[in-house]
C-alpha cells in the first residue's frame, strides 16, 4: 500500500499536468542530449578505431625507386616489422567533360586478392580489376557522375590519356572521403598503370609494426629499416610515418565530439536549472501545504524527501522517454557523420558505462539543481512557510527610485518591473536556464561565424585563382610561353614545392610537410606574419612556416635541418604566418631552392591570378598537355575554398543542432517561468480587475515584467556567450586546424535569440494573463 | 500616558493574582487526578518588522492541566494565535519558557519540534487545511505516516476509527473539496487525532463554520477533553464561556485572565469584538 505522503507527490503530479509534463519535458530533453552525444560517442570512437583499425593502416610509408617481392619478403622478416606490401599511389587526372580535369588518385594493387595494409572492400561490381578496368572509390561519387559500367578517361603524368572501364565499387575507409578533398579515388592493377604508359613499378613500401602503437618507436623502426636498405643500395626518398591509430578525419571527428560534450554539459545543466526553476515554483506554491505538513509531525527529511522523490519520478518518466529517444537521435548523428566520413557502423552496442551515466545525470543532475531549494524550503519554520505569500511583498524598488519609475514610466509598466524582483532567487534561476539556453546559442553561432572568417582570411590572402602541380621542374621560360597564349590569365608566378621533413636532433625526421619556394617579392600570397617576419631582399637559407606545423614546431630564431631531394640544408626559421591550409600538418616557405635541388630557373608549381579561374584552368591544362607537360594536380582557389567548406560541414551542422536543441530548452524555461509567474498573481490581478484595471492594462503589467526577465537573462546569456565563446572557438580551432579561430560574435545571432526570448516572453506571459483576465474577479480573488 | 500606566499596573497585579490562583487550583488538581501539562512562563515573542518591532506577546504566563478545554479569546491582533503558536511549536518565544507536557519547546530544533508534534500535539486550523489531493482518510493517516508510530497496516483502520469518532467515517474515500466545511473540520479534528495526543491546539475552528456545525464541532472539543484530551483553542465565539472548562483572555499581547469557571459571555463577549 502506498503511504499516503507519496499518494500526494503522485496526485499532485497528475493533478498539475502541464507542470509535470514540462518538468518531465526539460529532463528528458537534457536526457534525449546526453544519451545522443554519449551513444554517438561510445559508437562513434569505437568504430572510428575499428573502421580504421580494420583496414591494417601503414605504420610507415617508404617512398623507394622499385619494390619488388622479394624486398617486401625481406622486410616482412624483420622481427619488429608485421607486415608489409608494396603499393603505388600517383596523383592522375579524370576527364569530367570536355577540358574538364578532376584530380584523381590512383592506387596501384599488384593484388587485389590479398591486400594486407591499407585494406578497402568491394562493394560493388568486380572486386579485380582488369586491365582496361579502374574500381573507383564510393565516397568518390559525390565529385564525379559516374557508375559501374560507365567508361572514363584518365591520364598520369608521363603516360598518355586511356579509357577504363568502371568494373567496380571500393569502401576504403582508412581515406579521406572524397567529398573533403575533392578528389576522386580509383584502384587499378599495374597492367593498368602500364596500360597508361606508365612504368607498372610500385615505389611505395608500406610497414605495419608489431606494436604499432606508438609514433616514436614506428619511426625508430623504419629509420632502421632506411638506414639497412640504404646500406644495402636501395634510395629511399621520403618516409611518412603517421600517428598510430590516427585517421586522416581524426582532427574532424576529435572537433566533433568535444563540441558535442561541451553542448551535453550545456544541455543537461540549462535543463537542471530549468528542473529547479520548476520545482521551486512548487514549492513556494505548495509552501502552506508544507508548512501543514510540518504542523503535523512531518520532519524536514520527510518533506525534502517528497519534492525530491517527486523530482526523482519524474526523472525515471523521463529517462523511460529519453534513452529510447537519446539512442535514436545519437544513431541518427551517427549515420550522418559515418554517412560523411565514409565509415560503416558494424554495431551500435553501447559501451557498458553509457546507460549507466545516463542514468547518473539524469536523476543526478536534477536532483543536485532542486536540492537547495528543497532543503531551503524543508527547512523552514512552519510560521514562515504559513505566512508565505510566493512572491515578496515587500518594496523592491529604493523609496526614492520606486516614484521616479513610476512618473517616468507610468504606473503599470513600473509595477511590471518592480513585479520582476519580487521573486528575487526564482527569477534569477530562470534567468540562468534562459541563459545558458542562449548562451549556447550564441556560441554555437559565434563559431560558425569564427569559421567563416577563418576561411574568409585564408583565401583573402591568397591572391592567386590558380594553382597547377606540375610532375617535375620545367623551365620557366617554357612554362611563361606556354602561359603567354592563355587568354584571361593577369600575373603569374613559378613556385617550387618539395615534401619535405625537418631533422630530429635525436635522429629520424618529423612530419612531411610542403616546403614551398615563391619568388622573394611573391604577390601571390599575403599570409599575415604572426610573429618574426618575411623574408628580406636578397636573404638565403631562411624559411617562414605556417603556425600549424607542429611535427616538430621550430620556434623563430631556430635553425632547423631540413633534406629536400636528398640535400640536407640548414634553415633559420625567420617568422611564422597565420596559414591554416597545408594540412595537419602544415606547411613552410623558403627564400631558396637549395643548392643541387631542382634546376636555377625552373618550377615545378605555378600560380595565376586572373579573373575567370575556371575557362582559364580548362586553357591551360589542354596548352600543357599539348606541350607535353604532365599536370599532378590543378585547381582554382575556389575550388580550395570548397573544399575546407566542405570540411566545416559537418562541424556547423551540429552547432547549428546544438544550438537549436538548446534553444528550445531555454525557450521551454522561459514559457514555464512566465506561466507560473503569472498564475501565482491570480489574486493580484484579481484586486487590479476589481479596481477597475482593463485586460489590456493587466497584459501590460505581465508583460512587461515577461519581457524584462527576458531582456535581462539575454544580457546574461551575453555576458556567459562572451568567454564561452572565447574557449570554444580557441579549443575546436587547435583541435581541427591547429589554430585558435579568430575570436569572432555574430550579431545576427545575438540579435535573433533577443528576438526569441522576447516574443516568447510576452506570448508565454500574455496567454495565462489573459485567462485570468477572462476569470470572474470574485474567483481570482480567493485564488489561493 | 498616564491612563496606559495604570493600565499596565493593573495587568500586572491582576496576572499576579491570577497566577497565583492557578498555582494553587493546579497542585490540587494534581493531587486529584490532573496534571500540569502546558506551561509558558514569560513568553514574550518580538517581530522585526519593516515599520520596526512589534511585541506580538508580552512576558506572557499560562499553565494549563490536562483534560481541560481551554478557549484562548481575544480582539484580532492581541496575540491569542501567537500564543497558541507558541504552545504548539509553530513558533518559537523571543524569550521565556514554553513546556508542553514535559518537553521544553525551547530546546528543541526545527526538526525535533515537527517530530515532537507528531505524536504530542494535534493541530486544528480555521481553514481546514485538508491536503486537496488526498482523501479524508488518507489525511487522517498522514501524521501516522509521518510519526511512524503505528504499524503500517493498522494505519488505515485506526484513521477509520478516528473519522467514526467525529462522525465521518462515511466520507473516508471523498476528496476535502467533495464535504461541507464541517465535514471538512471534522476531519481535520481527525487527523489531529491520529496518533493520539495528549494535547490539541485548534486555531480559530469553528471561525469558518455556521452556528450549527461550529456549536457541533465545540461539543466534539467538549467529548474529546472529557476524554482526558487538553484542547486549547483560539476563538471568536461571542458564547464560549458556556462551551469550555476555561476561557484565557489575551489582550494587547498581555494574558490578561484564565478563570475557571469560565467568565460569562457578555465579559468574553467585550474581549474579542473587534470594537
Amino acid at each position: 500500500m502506498v503511504n499516503p505522503r507519496w499518494r500526494k507527490v503522485l496526485r499532485d503530479l497528475t493533478l498539475n499536468k502541464g507542470r509535470t509534463a514540462l518538468v518531465t519535458a526539460a529532463i528528458a530533453v537534457g536526457v534525449i542530449a546526453a544519451g545522443s552525444i554519449l551513444t554517438a560517442y561510445s559508437v562513434i570512437t569505437r568504430e572510428m578505431d575499428r573502421n580504421y583499425g580494420d583496414t591494417n593502416p601503414p605504420s610507415a610509408t617508404l617512398r623507394i625507386d622499385s619494390v619488388d617481392d622479394d624486398l617486401v619478403a625481406t622486410v616482412k622478416a624483420r622481427p619488429e616489422i608485421a607486415d608489409a606490401e608494396a603499393r603505388r599511389e600517383i596523383l592522375a587526372r579524370l576527364e569530367q567533360g570536355p577540358d574538364e580535369w578532376l584530380t584523381l588518385h590512383l592506387v596501384v594493387v599488384d593484388d587485389f586478392d590479398d591486400v594486407t595494409v591499407g585494406r578497402f572492400y568491394p562493394e560493388e561490381g568486380a572486386r579485380v580489376p582488369k586491365s582496361d578496368e579502374i574500381l573507383i572509390e564510393r565516397s568518390s561519387l559525390t565529385e564525379v557522375d559516374m557508375g559501374v559500367g560507365d567508361d572514363i578517361i584518365v591520364t598520369a603524368p608521363g603516360g598518355s590519356p586511356r579509357s577504363l572501364s568502371v568494373a567496380g565499387l571500393a569502401h576504403d575507409p582508412g581515406r579521406t572521403p572524397a567529398w573533403m578533398i575533392g578528389v576522386v579515388v580509383g584502384y587499378v592493377t599495374p597492367d593498368g598503370l602500364a596500360g597508361m604508359g606508365i612504368e607498372p613499378t610500385l615505389n611505395e613500401l608500406q610497414i605495419v609494426t608489431v606494436d604499432n602503437k606508438d609514433r616514436a618507436d614506428n619511426r625508430r623502426i623504419a629509420d632502421a629499416l632506411v638506414a639497412d636498405l640504404e646500406a644495402g643500395g636501395i634510395d629511399v626518398q621520403r618516409l611518412d610515418v603517421p600517428l598510430p591509430g590516427e585517421h586522416p578525419s581524426t582532427g574532424v571527428m576529435t572537433t566533433m565530439l568535444f563540441l558535442l560534450q561541451a553542448f551535453g554539459v550545456i544541455a543537461l545543466v540549462t535543463s537542471g536549472a530549468l528542473v529547479a526553476t520548476l520545482i521551486t515554483a512548487q514549492l513556494k506554491q505548495q509552501s502552506r501545504e508544507i508548512a501543514i505538513m510540518k504542523a503535523i509531525g512531518a520532519q524536514t527529511g520527510q518533506i525534502a524527501g517528497l519534492y525530491l522523490g517527486t523530482v526523482a519520478i519524474l526523472s525515471v518518466v523521463a529517462l523511460a522517454i529519453g534513452i529510447p529517444l537519446g539512442i535514436l537521435g545519437g544513431r541518427g548523428f551517427i549515420g550522418f557523420t559515418f554517412g560523411l566520413l565514409n565509415f560503416e557502423v558494424e554495431s551500435y552496442r553501447l559501451d557498458a558505462w553509457v546507460i549507466p551515466l545516463q542514468v547518473a545525470s539524469a536523476l543526478g543532475i536534477p536532483l543536485l539543481a532542486v536540492m537547495i531549494p528543497v532543503t531551503r524550503n524543508s527547512r523552514m519554520p512552519v510560521r514562515e512557510l504559513m505566512s508565505d505569500q510566493g512572491a515578496s511583498s515587500r518594496a523592491t524598488c529604493p523609496t526614492s527610485a520606486g516614484p521616479r519609475l513610476s512618473s517616468r514610466l507610468g504606473r503599470v509598466t513600473a509595477l511590471g518591473i518592480r513585479n520582476s524582483f519580487r521573486t528575487r532567487s526564482r527569477t534569477a534561476l530562470t534567468v540562468l536556464a534562459i541563459a545558458l539556453g542562449g548562451a549556447a546559442f550564441m556560441v554555437a553561432l559565434n563559431t560558425g561565424v569564427a569559421w567563416d572568417r577563418a576561411v574568409d582570411a585564408e583565401f583573402d590572402a591568397r591572391e592567386y585563382t590558380l594553382e597547377v602541380d606540375l610532375d617535375q621542374p620545367y623551365p620557366n621560360q617554357q612554362l611563361e610561353q606556354i602561359i603567354s597564349d592563355v587568354p584571361r590569365i593577369d600575373a603569374v608566378e613559378m613556385w617550387n614545392q618539395y615534401r619535405v621533413a625537418i631533422r630530429l636532433p635525436q635522429g629520424g625526421a618529423g612530419d612531411n610537410f610542403g616546403l614551398l619556394i615563391a619568388p622573394p617579392d611573391t604577390d601571390m600570397i599575403d599570409y599575415p606574419v604572426t610573429e618574426g617576419r618575411w623574408f628580406e631582399p636578397g636573404e638565403t637559407d631562411a624559411v617562414v612556416i605556417a603556425q600549424t606545423l607542429d611535427d616538430p614546431a621550430p620556434a623563430v630564431g631556430d635553425t632547423v635541418s631540413i633534406e629536400v631531394e636528398g640535400i640536407d640544408n640548414s634553415w633559420a626559421v625567420v617568422g611564422k604566418v597565420r596559414q591554416l591550409s597545408g594540412g595537419r600538418t602544415g606547411v613552410a616557405y623558403a627564400s631558396n631552392l637549395p643548392a643541387g635541388v631542382g634546376a636555377e630557373g625552373s618550377a615545378n608549381q605555378i600560380r595565376i591570378a586572373g579573373d575567370e579561374a575556371q575557362s582559364a584552368m580548362n586553357a591551360l591544362e589542354k596548352r600543357l598537355a599539348e606541350n607535353g607537360i604532365d599536370v599532378i594536380n590543378i585547381a582554382t582557389a575556389a575550388d580550395g575554398r570548397e573544399a575546407l567548406d566542405d570540411h566545416l560541414l559537418i562541424i556547423v551542422g551540429l552547432l547549428m543542432t546544438m544550438a537549436i536543441l538548446i534553444s528550445i530548452v531555454g525557450g521551454l524555461g522561459l514559457i514555464e517561468a512566465m506561466s507560473i509567474s503569472v498564475l501565482e498573481r491570480r489574486r493580484e490581478l484579481g484586486v487590479m480587475r476589481a479596481v477597475g484595471a482593463s485586460t489590456a492594462k493587466v497584459l501590460q503589467v505581465v508583460v512587461v515584467e515577461g519581457v524584462l526577465i527576458a531582456g535581462i537573462s539575454w544580457l546574461a546569456a551575453l555576458a556567459i556567450s562572451v568567454p564561452a565563446t572565447v574557449a570554444v572557438e580557441n579549443i575546436t580551432g587547435n583541435l581541427f586546424l591547429q589554430a585558435p579561430l579568430p575570436i569572432s560574435f555574430s550579431p545576427a545571432g545575438t540579435g535573433v535569440w533577443l528576438a526569441i526570448v522576447i516574443v516568447l516572453a510576452a506570448i508565454a506571459s500574455a496567454i495565462p494573463a489573459l485567462e485570468i483576465a477572462e476569470t470572474p474577479v470574485n474567483q481570482a480573488l480567493v485564488h489561493e | 500616558m498616564l491612563a496606559t500606566l495604570i493600565l499596565n499596573i493593573m495587568f500586572a497585579i491582576r496576572r499576579r493574582v491570577r497566577n497565583r490562583g492557578e498555582v494553587r487550583k493546579s497542585e490540587s488538581l494534581t493531587s486529584a487526578t490532573r496534571r500540569r501539562v502546558i506551561t509558558l512562563e514569560g513568553v514574550t515573542k518580538t517581530y522585526d518588522t519593516g515599520a520596526g518591532d512589534f511585541s506580538a506577546l508580552s512576558s506572557a504566563d499560562l499553565s494549563i492541566d490536562s483534560g481541560q478545554f481551554v478557549a484562548i479569546v481575544g480582539k484580532s491582533g492581541s496575540g491569542k494565535s501567537t500564543l497558541l503558536n507558541m504552545l504548539s511549536g509553530i513558533d518559537r518565544p523571543t524569550s521565556g519558557l514554553v513546556e508542553i507536557n514535559g518537553t521544553v519547546l525551547n530546546d528543541l530544533s526545527e526538526n525535533e519540534l515537527a517530530k515532537w508534534r507528531g505524536s504530542n500535539l494535534g493541530l486544528v486550523f480555521q481553514f481546514q487545511q485538508l491536503m486537496p489531493t488526498l482523501t479524508i482518510l488518507e489525511n487522517v493517516m498522514m501524521p501516522m505516516d509521518f510519526a511512524g508510530s503505528i504499524p503500517t497496516r493498522e494505519r488505515a483502520p485506526k484513521a477509520m476509527s478516528m473519522l467514526e469518532l467525529v462522525g465521518i467515517s462515511d466520507q473516508a474515500g471523498k476528496f476535502p473539496s467533495a464535504l461541507s466545511a464541517g465535514q471538512q473540520q471534522r476531519g481535520a479534528i481527525a487527523r489531529a487525532l491520529a496518533n493520539d495526543p495528549p494535547v490539541i491546539a485548534a486555531d480559530e475552528p469553528t471561525g469558518n463554520l455556521d452556528s450549527r456545525t461550529a456549536e457541533s464541532v465545540l461539543e466534539l472539543f467538549r467529548e474529546l477533553a472529557a476524554g482526558g484530551k487538553t484542547i486549547v483553542m483560539v476563538t471568536h465565539e461571542r458564547d464560549i464561556a458556556t462551551s469550555v472548562d476555561r476561557v484565557v483572555t489575551v489582550a494587547d499581547g498581555h494574558v490578561l485572565g484564565g478563570n475557571t469557571p469560565a467568565p460569562n459571555a457578555a465579559q468574553v463577549s467585550a474581549a474579542v469584538s473587534h470594537g
